[in-house]
């Protein structure tokens, strides 16, 4: 293969857009991802805690099995973490994370999640509530599931400007995707509403909305 | 790139030296151009200039840098992709005269090199972008199969196979090449 294809030859000096940029040059702050990751997190626990505050603990949570209640809790949180974590940590050494990664884990946790509402709901008949129409209740949760979203979306669109030059979109699902799963722990604790269709459709289905809203807000600020 | 962070301009300059002329090299096996591939150079420069507070400390900047050469390079093919040509009188489209940064006409520099270059850039030519880049940076630009894939937003078996698709269709063009000129 040539040596051009290598890098030999002569190296073109900095232009004069470059060169001027170079002679303003001022010290920045850099990245440290484990504070990214902590702020973009603690941003989005801020609506979740306002809405328990608000609402209150789901009415059945004192009937329902506490050792599903926790299981569950648990697989939410892990839902939020994993993608949020591939998304805004690289591996040691490196500056870019990969989008690759982040997009197969925010899928495998958008699947892994429907897959566990629809089959591991547990509801307790005469505590548990059943809607009347169970497209609203599912709208109305889905609403609420946004409304974790969003900050997440904002905080991270401020802390990960022009991070990825590549894999900005997958890099956004991922973002919303761990949003919406924030939204779906939120509402695990307090949606009385039962049956795996609605938790699918209402809680998880906020992972899928988040995923979206992701890639259609997030890439053209995250890309270089 | 840490002092570079801190706003020193000679830790930037060393940097450039140090990394440029391999972006370069990307950027011309991508684009097939010195002229094209050199004002790349100076957008992906500007581009890291600007995004440089997103860099972490400690970490090996070269893949992120020739991730952003990737980005421009892409977004510069597909602008030229949609871009509107006025043919000349007999329906063909007009020659632009090519000038390198310096202003220097590309034609005299690329005389100064010898004309292997040539014969393999025109070999490339023909590869889908994502089989060309594949190749450069595995096969000549020596980085390992996982840093590609991150350079280009994909995942490790896609570039083992784009590279492997180039590498096939490159020996056939190369193999046909060499039979057709020894034929003559």
């Amino acid at each position: 293969m040539s040596d051009l294809l290598r890098g030999s030859g002569p190296l073109p000096p900095p232009g004069p857009t470059l060169a001027s940029a170079i002679g303003n040059i001022k010290p920045v702050r850099t990245r440290v991802p484990a504070r990214t990751l902590t702020v973009i997190l603690g941003i989005g626990l801020i609506v979740p805690l306002f809405m328990l505050a608000m609402v209150g603990p789901r009415l059945d949570l004192g009937a329902l099995p506490r050792a599903w209640v926790v299981l569950m809790g648990l697989v939410w949180a892990l839902a939020a973490l994993a993608p949020l974590l591939a998304a805004t940590v690289p591996p040691r050494g490196e500056v870019l994370a990969s989008a690759a990664r982040a997009g197969r884990i925010a899928l495998g946790a958008t699947l892994g999640l429907l897959l566990l509402a629809f089959f591991a709901t547990v509801d307790r008949p005469g505590r548990t509530v059943v809607p009347g129409s169970a497209a609203e209740a599912a709208w109305h949760c889905l609403r609420a599931g946004l409304q974790v979203v969003v900050p997440v979306l904002v905080a991270s669109l401020l802390l990960l400007r022009r991070a990825f030059p590549i894999g900005g979109r997958r890099i956004a699902a991922a973002i919303g995707t761990a949003g919406g799963a924030l939204g779906g722990l939120t509402l695990h604790f307090i949606c009385p509403i039962g049956g795996g269709m609605h938790v699918a459709l209402g809680h998880a289905g906020g992972m899928i909305a988040g995923a979206l809203l992701g890639m259609l807000v997030l890439p053209r600020f995250l890309r270089s | 790139m840490g002092r570079y962070c801190d706003g020193d301009a000679v830790a930037f300059h060393r940097l450039y030296t140090l990394v440029a002329l391999r972006i370069l090299a990307y950027l011309i096996g991508l684009t097939g151009e010195r002229a094209l591939a050199e004002d790349l150079l100076q957008q992906t420069f500007l581009k890291l200039h600007r995004s440089r507070g997103v860099y972490i400390r400690g970490a090996n900047p070269r893949p992120w840098i020739y991730a952003i050469a990737h980005r421009t390079c892409l977004d510069e093919l597909r602008k030229r992709k949609r871009r509107l040509f006025m043919l000349t009188d007999d329906g063909t489209l007009p020659r632009e005269p090519r000038a390198t940064i310096t202003g220097v006409p590309e034609d005299a520099v690329a005389r100064d090199h010898d004309a292997e270059p040539a014969i393999s850039l025109a070999a490339l030519e023909g590869l889908p972008v994502n089989q060309r880049e594949a190749l450069i940076l595995t096969k000549v630009h020596g980085h390992s199969v996982a840093e590609a894939a991150v350079i280009s937003g994909t995942t490790p078996g896609a570039i083992k196979l784009r590279a492997h698709r180039a590498y096939v269709t490159l020996r056939q063009r190369l193999t046909r090449g060499r039979a057709s000129g020894g034929g003559a």
